[in-house]
Formats: C-alpha cells, sequence, structure tokens
C-alpha cells in the first residue's frame, strides 16, 4: 500500500525511476527491520544503514553534523538513500535543492515499500544511473557513510565526477586562442570574457598581433607558392607559441575559435599531453573546408550548423561534436543613448553592416532609393551603392557598429553568400549579427534561415524577409509604425539577454564537454584542492575564512588567490600580504 | 635606538658588505640591539661577522618547496607566519632592507617596525622605496655609468652612520690561524714563503678570467718570486681548478671543495696576495686584512663592488663597452684580452715589490686597461684612484659631479658651500687624470644647456607645487583651483624625463626624481603637495650645483 502511494507521487517525478523500481526486487540479505524505538531499521548483509536504536535521532544528529555544509550553499548532494531518514529532516529545512545518488536501486524499493516518503519526493531528487544530472547551483555533497561504504567504487567515482562538475561550473583555468584576424576575432574575445564572467580563470591568446605580419607575407613576394610556404611557416611558429604558451600557463582546457593559427602537428602535442581541445568552428563548413585537416584533433567540436555536418565529422573521425549557435555580448552589444550628432551620424531609415559579399551587392542595390547607408569593407565604390557606402569601404570598429544598430531604424541583415543574388534560400545557420542588433535594441528584417525559428518566435520577436520585393514592403511598413518595431525589438532583447548570449553557450559547451567524459590534464598537480585547504588551515582560522572565498572553485594555486587580490586599490589583509609574498618567492625561484 | 633589524637575503658577498653598516650603528648608538634576518643558503658566513645579537634564518628554498614543489600552500603560508613570528618578537625602531627584491619588499611590509628604509610595499601594495639613498641604489642599475659609490657606502648612507673603523670585518677564531699553519706546513709552506692566492670563478662565465690565463700568471709568479700558490672555491670552480692544474706547469695547492668557509677566511688571511674576479672569497679576503688584485670584468662595476677597503687594486678594461649592462650576452669578450697574463704580472710584480705605488708609467702594456687603488676620501667614502694617467672622459667627469652633489642633497647638507666641489676640480682631478678633454670647444655645451632648461622646468615646477601646497594647507582647499593648476605638472614632468632620457649623464637625476614620485605615499592632498614641492625643490637644488660644478670648470680654464 505505502509503495503504490510512493510509486505514484515518484512517477511525477521521475517515471523512468518509478518503472525501474516496480520491476525491482528486494533481495533476501536486505531486510527491513524494528529499531528499539520501533520505527524501522535496514539491514543489508551485515551493514546496518540506521541506528537499530532511534533512526530518527542518528538522522537529526547527522543534519546537525552537516548544517554547517547544508547552510553555505543552496544545493546539496547526499551521497546514499537508506530509507531516507537523513534526507527527511534535511529537507524539513526547504529552500535547498536535494540530489540523492543511489546506485543500489533494490535498497530505494525496501525505503518505497516501508517508509512513507509522499511528502519528501516533490522536494528532492533521485538518481539511481550512471549519468551525473545538470547540477545549477554551487553544491556540497554530505556522505551516508554506512550507505557510501555499500557501494565503494561508484561513490569515489562519482565523486570524481562531481568535483570535475564543480570545477567545470566555474573553476576551469581556460586558453582561449583567437585567430590573427576576421570575423571570430572579436567572438573569441567575447567568449574569453563570457568564460571569466562565469568565474574560470581565462588566458586570452589573442592572435592579431601578428597580423601585419601575417599579411605582410604578400609583399615579400608575388610567387603564390612561396607565399604558401612562408604562410604554412608562419602558422607552424605561431602554433608552436600557443604550445608554449600552454606549458607556461597549464590550461584546464584550451579553446580555439575558427582561423585559430594552430597546426595538426601542434595539436597532437596537446593531444600526447592529455590537455584537452575544444574548437569552435563559427563558419560556414560547406564554405571553408580547412575544418578537415584539424577536426581529428581537436577532443570537442562545435558547430554554428545542424544536419548534414554531422555525419562529415563522423566520417571525418571526431567523436565528440554539438551544434552550438553563435550569439551576443551583452557587454559589448546594448542599448546607447546617443547624443543628436551621433544620431545624425550613424542613423538612417535602414543600414547595413557587412563586408561587400557578391550577393549583398546585387540585394541591397534595389534598395538604394531608401535612406541607407552602408557600412563597412569589400565594396565597390564604383557601383550604385557607393553612395551609401561610409567612410568609403573602411572597416568599422565594434563600438561604431553598436552605435549604428543603435541609430538606425531599420538594421537589414542579409547573411552572406558567394553566388547567390540575393537570399540564400538553403542558408541554415544564423549570423552574430541576427543576435547582435537583438542585444543592442535594434530593429532588424532579416532573410530566412532554417535554424532561425529555433531561436527565435519568427513574427513576433524578429521579423524574415523573403525577396527584394518582400523586403521593400517590410521596410516601407515598419518605418511607418515606430512603436511596431520598438515592441519587436524589445521581445528580441529580452530572448537574447535570456537565452542567447556567450554566457549560456559558453555554459552549453562546458556541459557538453563534461558528458563527454571530460578529465582534467594530468598536469594540475600544483593546484589544490579548496575544501582540503579550509580544512587544514582551520575553518575559522583567518586564512581559512579567507580561502572560503574560493570554495567555487574546487581547486586553486597560487596565481589563482593572487588574480583575485585587487593590489593597488584597497589596504591588503595580513594574509593577502603573505600570499603576495609566497607568489614574489616563487617569481624569483622560478627565474633563478 | 634600541631595536633594529637588517634584511639581506642576497649572497654570502652581499653580507660581508654589510659589515660596515652593523659597525657604523654599534658605534653611532652603542646599547643597540641588532638583529640580522638572513637567507638560509648564505647563513654560514654570518658566523663570523661581528656585533650581531640576534640571526634569523629564513629557508627560502626549503619554503618555496613547500608551497610550489610539494604543493602544500598551507604548510608553506604557515612557515611563513613561523619566521614572522620570529622576525617580530620584539617591534624594531628600524628595518633596513638590503635585499632589492620585490618578494623582500612585501616581507619588509609585514614586520612590526616603527621605520623602514629599503624596498617595501605601502597598503594598497604599491611598491615603494624608502629612503633617499635607496632611491639612489635603485638608480643605479639605469645610471651606472655615473655612479660614483660603492654598494657598502650606499648601505652606510641608508643607515645614516659614518664608521670610523673603516672598510669590511670578520672575526676568525684563533684556533683556525692554527689550522692553516698545520695544513700549510703538511703540504711544505713555511711562514716566510710568499703565498698568493687565486679565485678562479665567478657567478657567471662573462666575469671570470680564463682559468688558462690564472695558470700562466701562477707559473710566472712561481718562477719569479718562487710564490706558493693556492687555489680556493667551492664546487662550482671545480671543472676551473681541474683546466687550471692541466696548464700549469706548478703544483698547486688546490684548497678547492675543501674548506668550510672558517677554513677559506684563515687560509685567505695568511695570502699575502689574493687575486679574484667579482667574488664573495674576494670581500672576506678583504674583510681579513689581505691586500687583493681585483679582476673586473664585463657587467661587473668596481665602483659598486669592488674590494672595499684601503690600498686594494684593480684591474679593469678601459674600453667604452666596460661596464656592460646586466644581463647582456657578450659575444666578443674583449675584456678578457684586454687584461692579460702580461699586464697582471706586471701590476702583482709592483704590488709585491713596490709595495706603496701611487703611478703607472702609461705604455702600450697598458693600452685598454686601467689599474685603479682604492682609498677612502674626506667624506669618508671609498674611492678608486686611476694609476695611470688617461684623459678624463664624460662619464667619470660627471661620477664626481655626481659624488659631490649627491652626498649635500642626500644627506640634506647645506647646499650653498660648494667650495669642497670646486676644489675638487682644482686639485684633485688632475692629479689623476689628463683633464685636456675639459678644454675641446663646446665639450659641454650639450650637457650644460640641458642642465640649464632643467633647472629652468624644475623652477616653474617649484613655483607652481609651492603655490598648491599653500592652498592644499589650508583648512578649506580650493579643489578646482588646485586640479587646474596641477594639469600643467604633467607637461612639466614628461619635459624633464625627455631631457634624462636624452641626456645620458642627466638620467641619474630625472630617475631619482621618478623614484622620489613613485615614494610618495597617502593621499592626503596636502602632504602630497608638500611631498611633491620638496622634489621640485630638491632637483633645482641637485640641478644647480651639478651647473655650480661645471661652471667651475669654466672658471678654472679661465
Amino acid at each position: 500500500m505505502i509503495f503504490k502511494k510512493n510509486i505514484k507521487v515518484l512517477e511525477l517525478q521521475d517515471p523512468l525511476l518509478a518503472e525501474a523500481l516496480v520491476r525491482t526486487t528486494v533481495p533476501d540479505d536486505v531486510k527491513v527491520v524494528d529499531s528499539r524505538t520501533g520505527a524501522p531499521t535496514l539491514r543489508v548483509g551485515n551493514i546496518i544503514l540506521h541506528s537499530i536504536y532511534d533512526p530518527v535521532s542518528e538522522a537529526e544528529a547527522w543534519v546537525q553534523y552537516n548544517r554547517e555544509k547544508f547552510d553555505s550553499v543552496p544545493a546539496v548532494v547526499v551521497f546514499g538513500f537508506g530509507l531516507g531518514y537523513h534526507i527527511r529532516d534535511m529537507s524539513a529545512s526547504g529552500g535547498k535543492e536535494i540530489i540523492v545518488f543511489e546506485p543500489r536501486k533494490d535498497i530505494l524499493r525496501a525505503a518505497m515499500e516501508h517508509i512513507d516518503l509522499t511528502a519528501l519526493l516533490p522536494k528532492i531528487k533521485i538518481v539511481s544511473g550512471p549519468d551525473v544530472p545538470r547540477i545549477n547551483n554551487s553544491f556540497e555533497i554530505l556522505d551516508h557513510k554506512p550507505s557510501t561504504g555499500l557501494s565503494p567504487e561508484y561513490f569515489k567515482w562519482l565523486r570524481a565526477r562531481l568535483m570535475v562538475l564543480r570545477k567545470m561550473k566555474k573553476g576551469l583555468r581556460i586558453m582561449v586562442v583567437g585567430p590573427i584576424y576576421g570575423g571570430s576575432l572579436s567572438i573569441a574575445g567575447y567568449c574569453a570574457k563570457a568564460l571569466k564572467n562565469l568565474g574560470h580563470t581565462v588566458d586570452f591568446l589573442d592572435n592579431s598581433f601578428y597580423k601585419k605580419a601575417f599579411l605582410g607575407i604578400d609583399k615579400i613576394t608575388s610567387n603564390q607558392m612561396h607565399q604558401d610556404e612562408l604562410r604554412k611557416m608562419f602558422i607552424d611558429f605561431t602554433s608552436e607559441a600557443v604550445i608554449a604558451r600552454c606549458a607556461d600557463y597549464r590550461p584546464d582546457l584550451l579553446l580555439a575559435l575558427a582561423q585559430a593559427p594552430l597546426s595538426g602537428s601542434s595539436l597532437m602535442k596537446l593531444r600526447e599531453n592529455r590537455i584537452p581541445a575544444a574548437f569552435w568552428f563559427v563558419e560556414d563548413f560547406r564554405f571553408r573546408a580547412y575544418w578537415k585537416e584539424v577536426a581529428p584533433f581537436y577532443d570537442y567540436f562545435f558547430t554554428i550548423q545542424k544536419g548534414p555536418f554531422f555525419n562529415q565529422l563522423k566520417d571525418a573521425g571526431v567523436k565528440n561534436a554539438a551544434y552550438i549557435p553563435l550569439a551576443a555580448s551583452a557587454s559589448a552589444h546594448r542599448i546607447m543613448e546617443l547624443l543628436p550628432g551621433e544620431l545624425e551620424k550613424y542613423g538612417s531609415d535602414i543600414s547595413f553592416i557587412g563586408a561587400g559579399y557578391y550577393n549583398r551587392r546585387s540585394f541591397l542595390t534595389g534598395l538604394i532609393d531608401f535612406d541607407m547607408k552602408i557600412w563597412g569593407s569589400e565594396w565597390d565604390m564604383n557601383s550604385p551603392l557607393s553612395r551609401c557606402i561610409q567612410r568609403s569601404g573602411a572597416w568599422v570598429e565594434t563600438a561604431d557598429i553598436v552605435k549604428i544598430f543603435n541609430a538606425s531604424k531599420i538594421n537589414i541583415n542579409l547573411h552572406s553568400s558567394a553566388y547567390h543574388d540575393g537570399i540564400d534560400p538553403y542558408g541554415d545557420f544564423v549570423n552574430p549579427r541576427t543576435f547582435e542588433i537583438a542585444a543592442c535594441g535594434g530593429f532588424q528584417l532579416v532573410d530566412r534561415r532554417s535554424e532561425l525559428s529555433d531561436m527565435f518566435r519568427v513574427g513576433e520577436e524578429i521579423i524574415c524577409f523573403e525577396n527584394l520585393s518582400d523586403i521593400r514592403k517590410k521596410i516601407r511598413y515598419f518605418l511607418d509604425h515606430p512603436d511596431e518595431r520598438a515592441e519587436i525589438a524589445l521581445r528580441s532583447r529580452e530572448r537574447v539577454l535570456k537565452e542567447h548570449t556567450y554566457e549560456r553557450r559558453m555554459e552549453a559547451m562546458l556541459r557538453f564537454i563534461f558528458d563527454s567524459g571530460y578529465e582534467p590534464p594530468v598536469w594540475n598537480t600544483e593546484i589544490e584542492d579548496v575544501e582540503h585547504m579550509i580544512e587544514t588551515a582551520g575553518r575559522q582560522s583567518e586564512l581559512g575564512e579567507y580561502l572560503c572565498r574560493y570554495i567555487d572553485k574546487g581547486k586553486i594555486c597560487i596565481d589563482d588567490i593572487i588574480g583575485k587580490i585587487d593590489a593597488g586599490k584597497e589596504p591588503l589583509s595580513y594574509v593577502e600580504k603573505i600570499f603576495l609574498l609566497m607568489h614574489e618567492m616563487k617569481k624569483v625561484y622560478l627565474k633563478r | 635606538m634600541k631595536e633594529v633589524l637588517i634584511m639581506n637575503l642576497t649572497r654570502m658577498g652581499d653580507l660581508i658588505q654589510t659589515t660596515p653598516v652593523i659597525i657604523g650603528l654599534r658605534e653611532k648608538h652603542p646599547g643597540v640591539h641588532i638583529t640580522l634576518l638572513v637567507n638560509s643558503a648564505f647563513a654560514e658566513i654570518c658566523k663570523f661577522i661581528p656585533y650581531i645579537d640576534r640571526l634569523i634564518i629564513f629557508d627560502i628554498k626549503g619554503t618555496i618547496k613547500t608551497f610550489y614543489n610539494d604543493h602544500d600552500l598551507i604548510k608553506g603560508f604557515r612557515q611563513i607566519e613561523d619566521i614572522l613570528k620570529e622576525i617580530n618578537h620584539v617591534e624594531y625602531d628600524l628595518t633596513i632592507n638590503f635585499t632589492h627584491s620585490t618578494d623582500s619588499a612585501v616581507l619588509c611590509s609585514l614586520i612590526r617596525t616603527k621605520e623602514i628604509r629599503g624596498a617595501s610595499i605601502d597598503e594598497a601594495g604599491h611598491s615603494i622605496k624608502r629612503h633617499p639613498w635607496i632611491r639612489y641604489f635603485f638608480n643605479v642599475i639605469p645610471g651606472r655609468d655615473y655612479n660614483p659609490f660603492h654598494l657598502c657606502d650606499m648601505h652606510v648612507k641608508v643607515a645614516e652612520v659614518m664608521p670610523c673603523q673603516k672598510g669590511l670585518a670578520l672575526h676568525l677564531s684563533e684556533e683556525i690561524n692554527v689550522w692553516v699553519r698545520t695544513v700549510l706546513a703538511e703540504h711544505g709552506i713555511r711562514d716566510s714563503d710568499l703565498l698568493i692566492g687565486l679565485q678562479l670563478g665567478a657567478s657567471a662565465e662573462d666575469k671570470r678570467w680564463p682559468a688558462a690565463s690564472f695558470a700562466r700568471l701562477a707559473d710566472r709568479l712561481a718562477e719569479t718570486f718562487g710564490a706558493k700558490i693556492i687555489l680556493t672555491g667551492s664546487s662550482s670552480e671545480r671543472e676551473l681548478g681541474n683546466e687550471f692544474e692541466s696548464i700549469t706547469k706548478i703544483r698547486p695547492l688546490n684548497f678547492i671543495e675543501k674548506t668550510n668557509l672558517d677554513e677559506l677566511a684563515g687560509l685567505l688571511k695568511r695570502c699575502d696576495l689574493f687575486i679574484s674576479n667579482d667574488t664573495g672569497p674576494l670581500h672576506i679576503a678583504t674583510a681579513v686584512g689581505t691586500t687583493t688584485i681585483n679582476i673586473s670584468l664585463a657587467s661587473v662595476h668596481f665602483r659598486e663592488t669592488g674590494p672595499y677597503g684601503d690600498g686594494h687594486y684593480v684591474i679593469a678594461p678601459d674600453v667604452p663597452c666596460y661596464p656592460c649592462g646586466f644581463n647582456t650576452d657578450c659575444k666578443r669578450p674583449i675584456c678578457k684580452e684586454v687584461i692579460n697574463t702580461d699586464n697582471l704580472f706586471d701590476l702583482v710584480d709592483k704590488v709585491i715589490r713596490e709595495k706603496d705605488f701611487s703611478s703607472i708609467d702609461n705604455s702600450a702594456l697598458w693600452r685598454d686597461v686601467q689599474v685603479y687603488r682604492s682609498f677612502f676620501e674626506n667624506d669618508g667614502l671609498i674611492d678608486y684612484r686611476p694609476l695611470i694617467k688617461k684623459r678624463l672622459n664624460k662619464e667619470v667627469l660627471f661620477s664626481y659631479i655626481y659624488r659631490k652633489s649627491c652626498l649635500k642633497i642626500l644627506d640634506k647638507e647645506d647646499v650653498n658651500d660648494l667650495n669642497d666641489g670646486f676644489r675638487y676640480f682644482a686639485e684633485k682631478l688632475h692629479l689623476f687624470y689628463d683633464l685636456s678633454s675639459l678644454n675641446t670647444k663646446n665639450y659641454l655645451e650639450d650637457e650644460f644647456d640641458a642642465m640649464l632648461r632643467l633647472r629652468g622646468l624644475a623652477e616653474i615646477g617649484l613655483a607652481k607645487l609651492t603655490l598648491i601646497a599653500l592652498e592644499a594647507g589650508k583648512p578649506v582647499p580650493d579643489t578646482a583651483w588646485i586640479k587646474e593648476t596641477w594639469a600643467d605638472v604633467p607637461v612639466i614632468e614628461k619635459e624633464i624625463e625627455n631631457i634624462g632620457y636624452t641626456h645620458p649623464p642627466l638620467k641619474p637625476l630625472f630617475i631619482l626624481f621618478r623614484y622620489g614620485q613613485e615614494g610618495l605615499e597617502g593621499r592626503d592632498l596636502a602632504a602630497m603637495s608638500e611631498e611633491t614641492r620638496m622634489l621640485y625643490s630638491d632637483l633645482k637644488k641637485h640641478i644647480s650645483l651639478m651647473i655650480q660644478c661645471i661652471d667651475s670648470r669654466a672658471v678654472n680654464r679661465a
């Protein structure tokens, strides 16, 4: 009777587990017996999971013992269910996310049969399989020692995975490698910033430093073969520079953006040293085929396109690939109050920002009778569009782009194509501009893309156009309806800030990496476990209290501590000065 | 002054060079209790340093091993706390940090003391250099061509003492003299034998005179004077010793790796002459009273770290690139060629035969080489008198000018009394140098012009800062006006910087000024304004003194 009631409640929470428990039988060595107080207790073989005298009082004591840990975080992970006394007591406080891991379904079944858990089950999540679920909050692990003793290997494995998860959430050292130049350069910067915002320690390798030298190769010789050879040597050099930097920085993960100057041989070195490497290929795989050469060397490959690309990646030997669409940077792409002069300078009825690809040149010519400004490079100044082209087709900085998005009544967003006259009828991925315009609070008309409706409610949050005639109509309509423009732009912005920022993308990326079995590199021995450090230092000591601020980091080293010390601004504490001293001693020592 | 802490976490030679300070403190404050904080790697020498009341040994390497190699941050942290507890057992009236690294600066800030002199950090972690002579010390690196002061004298100035007992000091036990006599007798060396010690090593390869040259010199010394040769050194000199023995015709007494510091000091004391590169044993020999010849090569500048005592000799290259900068990777070490067996033998010959000689005739043998003899000047500081009369160059001329001006400015002496400065040029320099270059037309015109401009800028800056300091000192200062007036100050400072960088002889002035600015602490507007005003005032006085020195040259010529 109790079992049926419990299962009914569990079905609402986790039907798969409920079904599994219905099918589970309790073996003979799992016995529920009465304790001295009459409350049931559980015996598994020779191990008694709860007190045979008073399991309720014992559970109260267990909760009391773990009170400090419990109070310090919004989520707790409990190792072992038993008959659930300790969990019931803990859940009484309310307000916490409680995840209970219990690998033995026979124990869960026994609990369901003998204890009324109907009030408890809606407040907790029970995990009995090999998957580690999403835990959104920072968490502490509480051991139910008799339970962990029953399945020591499982809980050892689980603890390690949770430690990695904790690290993945906030405490990774990540090296972001950007390209020498190109569109993915700014994306690399946004990724680095987002990862920092998520609490990770980030080293952004900005290879734009080499741009002048790299592009200068064209001027050295007109012989194409020689140019190619020099470029290859250049990439070999920058590639080795990344490896050298890795050896110095010791990242837990390397994230390379499209066009990052990393050769296959360098990526092999990363693999030999077991440094996990991820690649975010933020380009059209049909248009840029170089991915085939590097993809097999990466542990994790991320694309902005769904569908057929995944089959090709599989054929190329890529094991872990996932779809991560582009996004906006909330700090870079924002609403701005513009001065009248700026509105005059950057504003127009319609505007377009981007390079003068073939399809854009022809399509935009059809809008020439509007008050249109075109910003960006690679435009033909001898074309009819020339009177619309701003700054003679010069490159536009992000700061100006944001102003243009803000100042334009309608921002035209036409995805590039080198071989369509206007819109690519089979276009799939969504470009960064879509998110950036929205994040700036700008109104846009965008060409229809197959993946757009996954991200926005077309017609409510974003307006698409199908062809020239369609866009001309919509331009006229929305120029006449500024309030409607503003409402759509607002909805679009809210959606982007909620779901399509680089922070969300990086979270998804790291989650995928974790789910794919990520293991931190072996060289991280200098880094120590914060919890252990606090215990060693004494939780109540000045040092212990100071270290508590790193609890979410999982593991840290002296450099992490120094990175957080705000030297030069506020007075340093005694503890901070000693850490500073240790850091300086280490520097002098390494120099020698 | 009751409790003084001296921090010196650097090498053995540097520790020995701290002894004049310790002596000076003891003379000036007879009851003072002196604590010396040292790096465990160099603690052995401290047994022989006199007047130390308490020695604290910091195992820096061990601590780093704990928290870095063994990955135990907490244990490392606690080890530092332990050493801090030991250091801070008492509160000091004065802490002097003679270590110039950033880690020592941080450590200094953790010490319980009423006053700090040396590198430290302020409450927010900004680097600060406390005391004018410490700022001068840091100035030596960018402006060393013009530096006239020995490291020991800079130390003495930082401590604000002037020891009557001159030179370095180490106290050896009587037993060690007996040991030395016994060991030498076992090798057939009598008390009457001429004993010459050679130290083949140095901290870096470029600072080492070749072992082969030492070997050929030893052969000639043995042949000419019947000298007995001993080699001293540690394990790092083993290979050099082997090389020496494979070349020389004599059988030297090779003590490399065979002595502790006590025994080494005893042996050096017995030597009649000790010839060495820039090394710790050079300073030990100087401290125990043995005449030394210092071979000064590459980046080693004898004026900074040469033998600190009366009557020692330095042989140094007289080539334009000497001394080279720190951390340079010289591909043609010409200094090892210009100092050769012939001229060094000739010098040793003079030292042995003539004992006290005041000049060497300039001949082809001394081309590209200069020999100096150390002596204590009337100002109480060491100087190195050139023995071969050669043409005075701008570096040396300005170093003498700085010797006069810095003593007045940094010691806050009466700057109006410049007679001594004039006399220097009139009476001394012409004895040591060929001053004909000074009579070359327009010889100092550029520098003189720059100095006048610099003085003008200092005057403008001083005028502005005086007004600002006056306003800032009012109960309710007009901050808007101060801000507006202060806006001109960075422009003046930029111009001062330009002159400093474009006229190398004036660079030390600018660097001192800049370090002074970096040393300003606190956020109180009135105090900051007043301190900045003082910096401009010092700059003006300093440059005015220098102008007068240059003018005195003109006066003399006239």
